[in-house]
Order: C-alpha cells, then structure tokens, then sequence
C-alpha cells in the first residue's frame, strides 16, 4: 500500500517536472529550431515544430558578417577585461574588509552596496555628457569601465564573504617569515580561494556580455557590442526570422555555458551574494 | 627596533586604502561622480547642441504636473507588481516540487536554471518569436487545443500581459534557487513532528514552512522589485513603449526622454523619481535583513 502511494507520488512529481522542463526549454528549443531552417519553413503553414530541412545558411551568413564580427569580437574584448579588472580590484577592496579594521568601514561597504540598487539611467545620463565631452563614445575602455564598477558590489561582496571563512593563522605564519601583507594575499589566501574567484568571474563575464543598455548609449559603431548588433532586427526589406535567431543562439551560447558548467559555485555564491550580512 | 615596528605598523594601518584604492577610484568616477552629475543636470535645461541653462527645480515642477508621468507611474506599478506576484508564486511552486526528492531531480534543477542565463536581448528577440501572430507557436498552440480560433496579435492586443510573460520567463530562477535554499535549511524533524501531531500537508505548509520562509521572501520580493523597476531590454525589443503608450514604464519613460528626444535635463529629473523609489526598497530591504540577523543570531 505505501509503495504504490509513493509510487503513485512519482508519476505525480513526473508530470509537473514534465510541464516544467516544457516551460524552461521550449522557447530555445523553438528558436535554437527556427535558426537552422530556411525561411520558407518557419512561415509554412500548418506550422512543425520539427526541422524539416536543417540548414546552417544562417550561421553562414551571421559568420561572414563584417560588422557582426567585430561586434562579436568587441564584445569578447569588453567581457574579458571587464572580468580581470573586477577580479583584481574587487579581490583587493574585499581584502581589506574582510582583514582590516578601518575607520569608516562600515558607512563604506553600505555605500559600495548602495551602487549596486543606483537605476543604470540616473548614471547613464551624466555619464554620456561627460564622454561626450571627452570623446570617449564609441570606445572598448567606456564600457569596460562601466561595466567593472556596476559588477564590483557584487564582487566585493562575494569575494569578502569567503575571505572571512579563511583562518587568518595562515597569513600571519607567513608574514611572520617576513612576506608582506600582498603576497600573503596572492600567495596563500587567493589559491584558497578558488571557488570565489570563479563565481566573480563567471559573473563578470556573464553581466558584462548581456549587457545592452550601456552598450546602446555608448557605442556607435566602432565599438559597437554583440548585443545592440542582434538587437537590431529591422531588416530593410523583410525580416529574416532565422538570421536573426540564429544571431541570438551565437549570443546565447557562451553565458549558458559558463553558468552550466559552473552552477554549482555560481548558485551557492549568489545565495551569499543576495545578502548584505 | 621601536622605530622599525611603529613603521611596521604604521604601513599596517594604509594598507587596507591601498587595496581599496583601485575599487573605490572605479566606484567614484564612474558611480559617485555621474549621481552628482545628475543632480546638477536636473536643474539644467539641456538638450544636446544647445547650450546649457540653470533652470531651478523646473524640471522636478515639470515631472509633478506632466500628465505622462502619472500613467508611467501606474503602468510601472502593474509591470512591477504583476511580474514580482507571478514570480513568487510561480517560483514557490517551483521550489516545492525541486525540493521533493526523486530521480533525476539534479539534472532537472540545472535545467531550469536556463532561462536565467538567458540575455535580456535574447530573451526579447525570442518571445517576440514565440508572440508572431502568423507563425507563432503560441498561437499555434492555442488554435490547435481549440483555447483560440483565430490568430492573436499578442504584443499589440496584450501588451502589457505579454511583457510581463516574457519578464517572468526569465527571472523566475533566481527567486526559486533562494527558496529552495530556504526550505532546504529547514529541519525535516519539524515537519516530522508536525506529521505525527496529525497535520496534514497543507498545514505544514502553512504553519511551518511560510512563517520561517518569511524574512527569506521578503528580502527577494524587495530586490526582485528593484530588478522590474530597471527593466529595460525586454520592454525596448518588444514593445518600445507602445502601442500606444501602453507598456510605457518609467525607465522607458526615462530613455526615450533622454536619448531619443535628447532632454537630459528632464530626463535626470525623471532618473531621480526612479532613484528615489528604489531607495525606499533599499531602505526596506535594509531593515528587513537586520531583523533577520537579529532574529537568526547571525
């Protein structure tokens, strides 16, 4: 009697995850689908769900695009600085808080953790005046330094957190041997500190690469990102439904990855991360 | 050797602004600096190419009597409280059934974790796909369960609604890994103890598991408020806005006013409406974690 009654709670739990995954999955299924077809398929009535004719004319066409490409390429530039600067200045500053007491701690982390809640427009504005002024649209370092600040809180945050869980015996035997308070950092606290590192620079790169407001009011085209390239679907003649997802899947695929293979850091470090302590 | 070590010591105590030096340079030019910037831009009448003029608090006159502002206001609250509703409660579920023990439950909780991943664009780009009146999947969904008999133009008929979907879609992840990590820290012993008392599982649900869950909730419904109030990508690749106004939230409100009519002037003043409400979530969300760690002991 209890076996079928737990039994019977499986198929139960089955359906809704059945309804879940369906719910998760079908949106890029259906256009990791639609960017494989050719264009009279997908406004083929009555509609499949199926591929019938896979073709990666698309992928082609986005690939051999020159200003995709150097979207595509900025965009990795950005990404990737954006992720070694937040690792580095964020791993100091959390540093310092976790290890030092300092007058105005404090008042100085809630003001850091303050950054993060700022509405991206009331900095936006002010800040495309004055790179405005100093012929700064339009170039890699606008938006690498934007996105390191709004990714530092975050950082800080996290990267603090985990350094408070090290015993700080460690470095102190070490400076006792006469290293200084940097490479007791570098050598003995940083290596320990893997986990944390690669949540911040998981995140980094993944909010740095989604990025499309700062993107789209800084750039023109020079350093125009991926994301304001796919943004802009408007086709002079037609729209093309599979160039246009096929583009998107391109953009997709990198940050779904990385929080794939790193879920488990990411999701432990974002719970900590949610909280302010 | 007393001079070395008040040297040593001395060194000791500048070194935690040397490794604050570079985060808090970033963080002022680049957060500090432009919110000051903003305030002083309020009071300019400055539109691009034209030089800039003092105007007082003319902007914020404008921004209490501009008739838009009201009904951004009111369209802003249904986008953010429908979607933060929708998300908690869908995200609730989620939780509970993630949190159920069955094969393959691993796989599935790293499944789920992808829409979240997703960017804003692309998230845009494939719900208006998913929306295509013609050849859409969920029109053609609904016409082949017989729910519809003819074709709906979701974006234009259903705006609001179909932003709010899409939104939902997206964020719902995160409020459900936070609330699963919440009832994961409850002791099973509790719930034991209340079986063998005779309650069935919906009062364990509601005795046990929402009032311990309550600070937990609270302090996700408050950043999930904040993140609707900056949504921006999903709403410029579906709707821009419209039809109509009808989508036009206030951070939309904000962009189009700065960057495409190039009133930056109104459109800092306008910033700073948003700013100001976001702080009194700060400030709420604030509280609510400090009587949690008073609560907790932690």
């Amino acid at each position: 009697m209890r076996r079928i009654r737990r039994a019977l709670k499986l198929v139960w739990i089955y359906a809704a995850v059945a309804v879940v995954l369906v719910w998760a999955l079908f949106p890029v299924f259906w256009i990791a689908g639609s960017s494989i077809r050719p264009q009279y398929e997908i406004v083929a009535t009555p509609l499949r769900y199926l591929p019938q004719t896979i073709t990666l004319q698309s992928y082609r066409i986005a690939f051999t695009d020159p200003a995709f490409l150097r979207a595509l390429r900025n965009t990795v530039t950005v990404a990737s600085l954006t992720t070694i600067l937040a690792l580095a200045a964020g791993a100091l500053a959390a540093y310092a808080f976790a290890r030092f007491e300092f007058a105005f701690k404090r008042p100085l982390f809630l003001s850091v953790f303050l950054v993060r809640m700022i509405p991206a427009f009331t900095l936006a504005i002010p800040l495309f005046v004055t790179m405005r002024r100093y012929g700064l649209i339009d170039t890699i370092a606008a938006l690498v330094l934007t996105h390191t600040t709004l990714v530092l809180p975050v950082s800080i945050l996290i990267m603090r957190t985990f350094f408070e869980t090290l015993p700080p015996a460690y470095e102190e035997a070490a400076m006792v041997d006469g290293a200084t308070r940097l490479q007791a950092m570098t050598r003995i606290v940083l290596p320990l500190s893997t986990p944390a590192l690669m949540v911040v620079a998981v995140l980094s790169m993944i909010s740095s690469w989604n990025d499309y407001l700062f993107g789209l009011l800084f750039t023109l085209s020079k350093a125009r990102t991926l994301m304001v390239a796919i943004a802009d679907v408007e086709g002079a003649f037609y729209v093309d439904y599979p160039l246009i997802v096929a583009r998107g899947m391109i953009a997709l695929i990198p940050p779904v990855v990385a929080a794939l293979v790193f879920q488990r850091y990411l999701v432990r470090g974002l719970a900590g991360g949610a909280m302010t302590q | 050797m007393g001079r070395g070590r008040t040297r040593r010591r001395l060194r000791e105590r500048a070194t935690p602004f040397f490794l604050l030096l570079p985060a808090l340079a970033l963080l002022i030019a680049v957060a500090g600096f432009p919110l000051v910037g903003a305030a002083r831009i309020s009071l300019l009448q400055l539109r691009l190419n034209t030089p800039e003029r003092f105007v007082g608090v003319e902007n914020y006159r404008r921004l209490l009597t501009d008739p838009q502002i009201l009904q951004s206001l009111g369209i802003t609250a249904v986008f953010v409280l429908g979607s933060v509703a929708a998300a908690v409660v869908l995200a609730y579920l989620l939780a509970l059934l993630l949190y159920q023990d069955f094969p393959g439950r691993r796989v599935v909780r790293t499944l789920v974790l992808i829409p979240w991943t997703l960017a804003p664009v692309v998230n845009g780009i494939m719900w208006k796909s998913l929306y295509a009146p013609n050849f859409g999947p969920l029109n053609d969904v609904l016409n082949r369960v017989g729910l519809l008999s003819q074709s709906i133009s979701w974006l234009v008929d259903y705006p609001m609604a179909s932003l709010i979907l899409a939104y939902v879609w997206k964020v719902l992840p995160f409020p459900t890994l936070i609330i699963l990590a919440g009832l994961e820290s409850i002791p099973l012993e509790l719930y034991e103890a209340a079986e063998m008392d005779g309650a069935g599982s919906l009062t364990r649900f509601k005795r046990i598991t929402l009032p311990l869950q309550r600070t937990v909730t609270l302090l996700t419904v408050i950043l999930m408020l904040v993140d609707a109030l900056h949504a921006f990508a999903v709403v410029d690749i579906l709707t821009r806005g419209g039809p109509a106004d009808r989508t036009l939230v206030l951070n939309y409100a904000i962009f189009r006013t700065a960057f495409r009519y190039l009133d930056f002037g109104y459109g800092a003043a306008m910033a700073f409406a948003l700013t100001a409400l976001v702080l009194v979530l700060t400030f709420l969300y604030l509280r609510a974690q400090s009587e949690a760690v008073l609560a907790t002991g932690r």
